[in-house]
């Protein structure tokens, strides 16, 4: 009765930040993300030990490294939850500044490592980096920021629309230079639908995606490889060998897994046959291990981490919190639909990691940094947020100019711009 | 606002989480279709990249002697092999550097080895442990070793050559059994190869799981042999001697136990180094004594005349006056010494090795049971021995023979005959009438140790009691009065019965002057033979005749053989 009575005290203001979070923030969200890092966990164990001992003597290796960047990812994920996004506004230009930076260094020999012939790493100490991944989490908050400043003026083809392209097409640019085809995409995919929810016209964002699909095609018929990966997929058994062994090893894991699979630790494909078992291919491993209960599961879980995201950026207080919602949850969600996409042959491989499974350590801090802001965005929640809000005002207004919707914070600053 | 009209904001969020979530749907159907409908054909595919039988090699058989010394045997060796596609073009140099003088080659050698992409190249085969030991012990990257078996062959009477090489053979690199015992008996040697079904990786490795199919291998068994070591390597020195001293082209020797036909010593000059068998020719395998036909000569009239005894056409006592030549069908056949040696009988055609009296008793016994005691006694029939690559020349039938033909055959002339089948056909005489099957192999020793020994077998009786008897008779007066006498051994007076044969070398039709081969059939005791040793030296050049080329190889021999198993006279 007492434990009771003390929990239905209001809140003390130095409870600990974790209980705050568990109260207030988006419980189901959060648990899908640690059932999915946990599980990934699990996973690059499985699916590495193999290359681990090969090249390091060490089965271990991989799994030992993504624990430490996962020891650093709970720290930023709670750094995230516990500050709250309003105080993100200020680093939005300065966070950008240094990963505009950050991606010309890449591009440079002495500071950016190859792998697997692109430069998308960058080498800090002991750890490696993708200024990528840094990429995606700056261009959200400076779009969401950019996005509500200009938000009534998103309609407008020379005030919305251009100076939108222009951000978009810069960004795109800075990841196209990295050759990283998947990230590029990743990164239009989100801009394109934080654009859309601030009140971009369904007919500009159709335009703004045919422009891009047009860079994409470009970009694709530059590069051979490129266009023997999309050859590949479109008929992995006319080259067994080179160009569609990666797609038939992915099906063959997949598949051999069956409705049950083979019991973790007992993929065949991990030894060697199956490249990038451990990064953007972990996903086959699991299939071959734990079968359609496994995958499915899998696939649930980023189901539900959409679903909870895209509900978090419904109630968020204010379009900023509903923009940072709305580019967290895509990003995601968006990232482990083209991985997955790849791994069933179902798109063209492009070579990006599956989100909280994949070995990878930046990529994994940096989703779950991401996650933490989602999950403070998740905490000031409102019954009725500023979209409902926006919705209202738009049905009540009915055809007059966009006046700001919401009449607090959010309303403050864009009447302020 | 203009004609279109523009969605709410939270139904622009909830269009997002519908597209996302669509999609979702229809990767589950692509999962589902891969892992459920198509999920047979994968694992299939699965099982056809990675499933391997390793197979397991059962360990071949040692081949003993009767003493039970081992003559073959397993020795553990390793293969050298790298992995190219590990090692750097940097390393290469560095590493075949450092295994050069190991390995006994070239550093370019192993580099042009090494300058590949494949994943597996041998660098050496079947060094010893030692060297393996320090490749250890260089820690070099890509480059590994296996454990294999390598037959071992003891070394034989005579420098550069294994002992009674061409008796056994060899099993080459793959374990199969070439030539002799090894050969003949490969399948009994070999046992039965177990197997192992695994998974292996893309590289080919076998992956370690739990549950694997395996049938273990069965042995081989080992073969004890009759052939007495000691005794092979007396006879194999004195052989060796022989051929040296009269510079004969090649020599044969064997030796056998008259009533089991258990053979004790199986020689050959030249020989060769069963463990070099790699860079041996090929020639060298053959073995003369099964596989080479020559015409016995002189030693054909102890089957001659046993059979005119058996058949009552002679007796030893028979007489008749030689005149030192025979007309038959019109050609002129001498002695070999061109003399007329008057009143003899039978017995004195045999110590003399008269050609005449064996024409004689051979037209005194009629064409017809001439041919058929050619047959019993086995001449031109393989004496099924027990070892690899026995020939034989089949008898033409009767009805071709014309008569000068017989008469020659009676001498040993125009017949081809194997020594192994001449050693058979004497035995009869040794045996007191049986001819007996000649064999090496006296048990069979399988995995789990049990014996089987080999049962000696007649095969037919050929002459009586009597016959044998009377023919041990006129073969010791062979040795005692006449060709035969440089075989005598002290303290054996009448106990050793002979036979000694020159024979001519046929060539394109007639035979070459010079080029004969000797021989000499003989066995001790005479009334209950221990042994029976048949020595041919062929081509000899300093002496022709089997009298003084042969017999004092077999007398050599003979005297340590006695020595070595206490032969009382």
């Amino acid at each position: 009765m007492r434990v009771r009575a003390a929990l239905e005290l209001p809140a003390a203001p130095r409870t600990l930040a974790s209980i705050r979070l568990w109260r207030r923030g988006d419980r189901a969200l959060l648990l899908a993300v640690a059932a999915l890092t946990a599980f990934g966990l699990v996973m690059v164990f499985s699916a590495s030990e193999v290359q681990g001992w090969l090249w390091f003597h060490n089965p271990a290796y991989y799994f030992e490294r993504q624990l430490m960047w996962l020891a650093l990812g709970v720290i930023l994920l709670f750094a995230g939850a516990n500050l709250d996004y309003h105080r993100l506004r200020p680093l939005a230009w300065p966070l950008g500044v240094v990963t505009v930076v950050l991606m010309v260094l890449v591009l440079l020999p002495h500071f950016g490592v190859e792998v697997n012939g692109a430069r998308r790493w960058l080498r800090l100490g002991p750890l490696q980096m993708q200024p990528a991944e840094l990429a995606k989490i700056a261009a959200i908050i400076f779009m969401a920021l950019w996005l509500e400043r200009h938000r009534d003026r998103l309609s407008s083809l020379e005030d919305g629309v251009v100076p939108f392209l222009a951000l978009l097409g810069f960004t795109i640019l800075l990841v196209i230079l990295e050759r990283d085809l998947g990230t590029t995409m990743i990164v239009a995919g989100i801009l394109l639908a934080q654009f859309l929810v601030a009140g971009g016209r369904k007919r500009h964002v159709l335009l703004l995606a045919l422009i891009i699909a047009l860079c994409v095609y470009l970009f694709i018929r530059m590069e051979p490889y490129r266009l023997h990966r999309i050859l590949a997929f479109i008929d992995p058994w006319s080259d067994p060998l080179n160009s569609g062994f990666q797609a038939i090893q992915s099906v063959v894991a997949l598949g051999s897994g069956g409705f049950a699979g083979l019991g973790l630790g007992h993929s065949i494909q991990k030894y060697q046959w199956l490249p990038f078992a451990h990064t953007d291919f972990i996903f086959a491993i699991v299939g071959e291990e734990t079968g359609l209960l496994g995958t499915s599961a899998v696939l649930g879980l980023f189901g539900l981490f959409a679903y909870r995201g895209y509900r978090v950026a419904l109630k968020a207080p204010d379009a900023f919190g509903s923009l940072l919602a709305c580019g967290v949850t895509t990003w995601i969600a968006l990232q482990a639909l083209i991985n997955i996409a790849a791994v069933t042959v179902t798109l063209p491989t492009t070579g990006i990691p599956l989100p909280f499974i994949s070995y990878g350590g930046s990529s994994l801090a940096i989703a779950l940094l991401a996650v933490g802001i989602l999950i403070n965005v998740s905490t000031q929640s409102e019954k009725v947020g500023w979209i409902r809000h926006a919705s209202i005002d738009l049905g009540r207004r009915n055809g007059r100019t966009l006046v700001p919707g919401d009449r607090r914070r959010a309303g403050a600053v864009a009447e302020r711009t | 606002m203009r004609g279109v009209q523009e969605l709410e904001p939270r139904s622009r969020i909830l269009t997002l989480m519908a597209l996302i979530l669509s999609a979702y749907l229809v990767l589950l159907g692509r999962l589902a279709y891969w892992q459920v409908w198509r999920h047979d054909d994968m694992a299939r595919l699965a099982s056809a990249y990675h499933d391997d039988t390793i197979t397991l090699p059962a360990v071949r058989g040692n081949i003993l002697d009767r003493n039970g010394a081992l003559l073959v045997s397993n020795t553990p060796v390793f293969s050298i092999f790298a992995s190219p596609d590990q090692i750097s073009a940097r390393e290469r140099q560095d590493i075949a550097g450092k295994l050069a003088p190991l390995l006994e080659v070239t550093p370019d050698a192993i580099q042009a080895k090494l300058a590949t992409t494949r994943k597996f190249v041998y660098l050496a085969r079947r060094v010893p442990a030692s060297v393996a030991q320090q490749l250890d012990k260089l820690r070099l990257p890509g480059v590994g070793k296996v454990a294999e078996t390598q037959r071992s062959y003891v070394d034989g009477g005579v420098n550069g050559s294994t002992l009674a090489a061409n008796l056994l053979g060899f099993a080459n690199d793959d374990g199969i059994g070439n030539y002799g015992v090894e050969g003949y008996y490969d399948k009994v040697l070999h046992g039965q190869d177990g197997f192992e079904a695994t998974v292996k990786d893309l590289a080919n490795r076998p992956i370690v799981l739990s549950d694997r199919q395996r049938r273990d291998p069965v042995d081989g068994a080992s073969l004890q042999l009759s052939l007495d070591g000691t005794i092979q390597v007396v006879a194999e020195r004195a052989l060796a001697d022989g051929v040296q001293k009269y510079q004969a082209e090649s020599g044969s020797l064997i030796i056998m136990e008259p009533t089991t036909g258990r053979i004790v010593a199986w020689a050959d000059v030249p020989s060769y180094n069963a463990n070099q068998f790699a860079t041996t020719p090929t020639s060298q395998f053959i073995d003369p004594i099964v596989s080479n036909l020559y015409e016995p000569g002189s030693v054909m009239k102890v089957v001659t005349l046993s059979g005119a005894l058996d058949d009552h056409a002679i007796t030893p006592d028979t007489r008749f006056n030689e005149t030192g030549v025979a007309v038959v069908g019109g050609v002129a056949i001498r002695n070999w010494d061109n003399r007329a040696h008057g009143n003899v009988t039978m017995t004195q055609v045999l110590q003399n090795s008269l050609n005449v009296g064996a024409i004689k008793a051979q037209q005194l016994e009629g064409a017809g049971p001439f041919y058929q005691y050619l047959q019993k006694f086995g001449i031109g029939a393989p004496t099924g021995v027990d070892v690899a690559a026995e020939t034989a020349e089949p008898l033409r039938d009767l009805t071709k023979w014309k008569p000068v033909e017989l008469a020659t055959a009676s001498f040993g002339q125009g017949v081809d005959t194997t020594a192994i089948e001449m050693l058979a056909a004497v035995n009869v005489v040794a045996t007191g009438g049986n001819l007996v099957w000649p064999h090496v192999v006296d048990q069979v020793i399988d995995s789990n140790g049990t014996r089987h020994p080999v049962q000696p077998r007649v095969v037919r009786q050929v002459i009586s009691p009597k016959a044998a008897q009377q023919m041990q008779q006129m073969m010791i007066g062979v040795v005692e009065h006449g060709s035969g006498f440089a075989a005598r051994i002290d303290g054996f007076k009448n106990r050793i019965a002979g036979k000694t044969g020159t024979a001519s070398i046929p060539e394109n039709g007639s035979y070459a002057k010079d080029e004969t081969i000797g021989s000499f059939v003989g066995f001790v005791p005479a009334d209950h033979p221990q042994f029976i040793m048949l020595v041919i030296t062929r081509k000899p050049k300093v002496l022709f005749e089997g009298a003084y080329v042969a017999a004092p190889i077999w007398k050599t021999v003979a005297s340590a053989l006695i020595t070595q198993w206490q032969i009382a006279p």
